[in-house]
């Protein structure tokens, strides 16, 4: 990794900036992603993060209860393996 | 992909079955150290299984997953995963900076330059909607 700061160009900046909005879900989007919002789809992307981790946390939990009363064996693994083969 | 699922990045499908398989692999090793453990320890395994699964799929070319993986690692015992802050008031309150916030909330995020911020953010939320989406379909496939 260069230790050597190189010039980022405002284009290329712009182009991530447009790739983090296309990224972020439909309900979270501003209409336009220009440069003078740069801001506020930081701030929205630091939001859906924050909310991302918390469904992680919940959803970990909700597989704790889950597990503790699902019949256990290896057969339940292998029919969550073929639904999820797309 | 299948199921009505709506996935607005289809190139993402590529990480799928590897996220899957390393997940599922975890929760079968998980659940079978169930008796042992208390609901609330399982879920704290299960969190940070998915942490792992998405920095494994994602492998050594991200620099977050290069740095959860490190982070993880080296404290296997108390864990502080991405989700765990309570948020702490501060008693001068300042206006941060939005990078900062981000910087802080990606993994590794501290030492990169700004681009490459973005870069690894985009990357990061793809994983970690990915991992979401996993989860919620194991959830709904156990209920059914």
């Amino acid at each position: 990794m260069s230790s050597r700061r190189s010039r980022i160009s405002e284009e290329e900046i712009n182009e991530l900036i447009s790739k983090l909005h296309s990224l972020l879900p439909e309900s979270r989007r501003r209409s336009g992603a220009s440069r003078a919002s740069a801001a506020k789809l930081l701030k929205e992307t630091c939001s859906y993060i924050k909310s991302l981790n918390r469904e992680v946390n919940d959803l970990s939990d909700r597989l704790s209860d889950l597990m503790a009363t699902m019949d256990t064996n290896s057969a339940q693994a292998e029919i969550i393996r073929e639904l999820l083969r797309s | 992909m299948k199921g009505g699922n709506p996935n607005p990045n289809p190139n993402s499908n590529p990480k799928k079955p590897l996220l899957a398989n390393h997940f599922i692999q975890a929760l079968t090793r998980i659940n079978l150290a169930a008796q042992t453990s208390s609901t609330r320890q399982r879920s704290h395994c299960i969190k940070r299984a998915a942490y792992v699964s998405m920095a494994c799929a994602a492998g050594s070319r991200r620099a977050w997953s290069r740095a959860m993986l490190q982070k993880i690692r080296l404290r296997s015992r108390v864990l502080r995963l991405p989700g765990d802050r309570r948020s702490i008031v501060s008693v001068v309150r300042r206006e941060e900076n939005r990078a900062d916030v981000l910087r802080k909330l990606l993994p590794g995020g501290q030492a990169m330059e700004f681009s490459s911020l973005l870069e690894e953010t985009a990357s990061y939320i793809q994983y970690l909607s990915a991992q979401v989406r996993l989860m919620q379909t194991i959830v709904d496939s156990m209920f059914g």
